[in-house]
């Protein structure tokens, strides 16, 4: 089931492959499924083909699915599909919070420090929730 | 078989206070475009124009390989036709409707019309005279619909229609695309629908075309850029850059052409980007209305 | 195909007008029926209803079937089919024309029958009768013809104000300069004098000419809108 937002300030593409990394992630999508063909997921979701055909290069190029010739779309078959998903979004999102830290004129030392204050903190967090 | 599904080249038509001037407009088959403009900016008039309803003073009109107005009558059996001034008969129910599209097209799915009218919520015993606007419009889209034509052309398919309905509209829409072959034409002020189903966008103001191409290209190549600029640092005029409000030391630049470099470049000249934001479409819309308006004056 | 459309076209006019239609017959009829009454009264009230219902028909057909169609906007419904303007002109103007000739043949021969069967007028009455009822169907003409080229409800209303305002003047002018018209509309036998081919050939020409000229303006009509 996948619901793009209107608020979400990123692009449809993105949030469709974000979801559909999610699927492969959880294991909704197991490793090696065919998936649905471009315009049939567009027509599910309601919406444009181009969006979900922008959305499948860029995971056929980051090699989260394949796509074989005549037969159809299906999630890349290697184990460790799930696992490169996530290492992938945790470097994304190290690159963005690094980005708007040297943007805004944030040392390196600093920077680190802070990373490791909310480390601590979160991890204190989990260690009172468990 | 032509690679498109609606041609428009140099279309010119003149009216007592308003001209279309050289339209050039593609359709690609198989696509969904989305026409959007500012009211009176010629959008039911380029529609009338491809439907063959209203002769083009100049210029050349295909739509799915038909010379139009000339060969409108071979066009239209394959083309679902629905605009916002239109209207069914008041005193027919729903179902004579169609029954009065069955005994004129072979095409006609009376299963899938049956099946919209339950998504729909329509009464097919129902008289026309006691639906409500967004019931009326659902009546028309589905008599389009139903007969599964190639090229379907809608002038503001969901103006006017409350969530629900326009999410049952836009659903059809895209289910139709699961078609190879399949193409769609719509106009709408609905910036937001635009967006989420067309594979290419064309602006349209003032008679004339401001933009036509791929969607995501589209949205790519526009961005929000928030700048500090501390005294004494001038902005400067950057390319692909459109326009840039300064109140203070903050800034807004609104890129149409958006590169990479764009950031380093503001911040070379001594400029801070705070922010790198994508616009919607409805943002879009307005900052190119203005930014075209602002040329053709000078 | 095309004519598939175009049969489909008339066929949807005719669903949709035949109320009015049925109405005018059943008007005529009844109108009819009070000469069997008898009497001075009755048989000129029941004639002045009979050409009543006739020109109300001639009236309101065109005007929903013609101008109607503009106005309530169903045009862009029409426009969507596979129909060109030539062929919509074409069709609207048979299934109009068409629409009108059922209650005015009907009620020709409800009257012929009144006259020639059940004698409630004297047959005399034939030649001037049918001089009488073509009027409506002149003004019918008429009024359709400007309804379909001039597209406008203005230049229909306007007709229509003109046609019924024309009828008692036609006929004053008739009969003050055709006597033998009136002369024998009493008498027993039919007169068919040449005075009375002359009136009916003119007549016959009027219609004749006027769809005539109707069907030329609307073929030159290029656009829908």
């Amino acid at each position: 089931m996948f619901v793009i937002s209107q608020t979400d300030k990123r692009a449809l593409y993105l949030q469709i492959m974000e979801q559909i990394k999610q699927k492969i992630a959880v294991g909704d999508w197991a490793t090696g499924q065919a998936i649905p063909s471009i315009r049939q997921l567009a027509a599910d979701i309601g919406v444009s083909v181009i969006t979900v055909k922008r959305a499948y290069l860029e995971l056929e190029r980051q090699g989260v699915i394949v796509t074989r010739q005549g037969k159809g779309c299906f999630v890349a078959s290697d184990s460790g599909v799930g696992a490169r998903i996530r290492e992938q979004e945790l470097a994304e999102r190290l690159e963005q919070a690094v980005r708007s830290a040297a943007m805004m004129g944030v040392s390196p030392k600093n920077l680190e420090k802070r990373i490791r204050e909310i480390y601590d903190r979160v991890t204190d967090e989990e260690k009172e929730t468990i | 078989m032509t690679d498109y599904a609606i041609e428009l080249k140099g279309v010119c038509k003149s009216y007592p206070f308003f001209d279309l001037h050289h339209i050039d407009l593609r359709l690609q088959r198989g696509t969904i475009m989305g026409l959007i403009g500012p009211n009176g900016a010629g959008k039911s008039t380029t529609i009338r124009i491809l439907m063959g309803l209203v002769h083009q003073d100049s210029g050349e009109v295909s739509v799915l390989g038909h010379r139009m107005p000339y060969d409108q009558v071979a066009a239209k059996w394959d083309i679902g036709f629905a605009s916002e001034d239109m209207r069914l008969y008041d005193s027919m129910t729903l179902g004579w409707h169609i029954r009065f599209m069955k005994s004129i097209y072979a095409s006609w799915d009376d299963a899938y019309a049956q099946l919209l009218l339950k998504r729909f919520g329509l009464n097919a015993e129902q008289k026309v005279k006691g639906l409500s606007h967004g019931q009326r419009v659902k009546a028309a889209l589905l008599l389009v619909f139903a007969r599964r034509p190639k090229l379907l052309v809608l002038d503001e398919p969901t103006t006017g229609l409350d969530p629900v309905a326009r999410h049952e509209i836009l659903r059809e829409l895209t289910a139709v695309m699961v078609e190879d072959g399949r193409s769609i034409l719509f106009s709408s002020h609905n910036t937001q629908d635009v967006e989420q189903i067309s594979d290419q966008i064309t602006f349209i103001d003032r008679g004339r075309i401001i933009d036509s191409m791929d969607k995501e290209i589209y949205l790519d190549r526009w961005r929000r850029l928030r700048l500090e600029v501390p005294d004494g640092v001038a902005l400067p005029e950057l390319p692909g850059v459109i326009g840039v409000q300064k109140a203070g030391r903050l800034a807004v630049a609104i890129a149409n052409a958006f590169d990479p470099h764009l950031p380093s470049a503001y911040e070379s000249s001594g400029a801070r980007v705070r922010a790198v934001e994508n616009m919607t479409l409805e943002e879009i819309f307005v900052a190119n209305v203005e930014h075209s308006r602002e040329e053709v004056k000078a | 195909m095309r004519t598939n459309v175009m049969l489909q076209l008339i066929l949807k006019d005719w669903r949709l007008q035949r109320r009015m239609i049925v109405l005018t017959i059943v008007a005529g009829v009844a109108a009819l029926a009070m000469l069997l009454m008898g009497g001075q009264t009755p048989v000129v009230v029941g004639t002045v209803f009979y050409f009543v219902s006739m020109v109300f028909c001639a009236c309101l057909l065109p005007m929903q079937n013609i101008v109607n169609e503009r106005k309530k906007q169903t045009l862009s419904f029409v426009m969507s089919l596979p129909v060109a303007s030539a062929q919509y002109g074409a069709a609207k103007l048979l299934s109009t024309v068409g629409l009108f000739l059922i209650p005015w043949l009907s009620l020709l021969c409800a009257a012929l029958y009144m006259i020639l069967v059940r004698h409630s007028l004297p047959n005399g009455a034939i030649p001037v009768g049918l001089v009488i009822m073509n009027f409506p169907l002149i003004g019918f003409c008429l009024i359709t013809g400007t309804a379909l080229v001039a597209e406008s409800e203005g230049w229909g209303t306007a007709a229509m104000a003109v046609v019924n305002s024309s009828y008692w003047l036609v006929w004053y002018l008739l009969v003050s300069h055709i006597p033998s018209l009136h002369e024998t509309w009493s008498g027993p036998i039919a007169v068919w004098t040449p005075a009375v081919f002359k009136v009916l050939t003119v007549e016959f020409a009027i219609i004749v000419l006027t769809l005539g000229v109707t069907l030329y303006l609307q073929s030159r009509k290029r656009d829908f809108i």
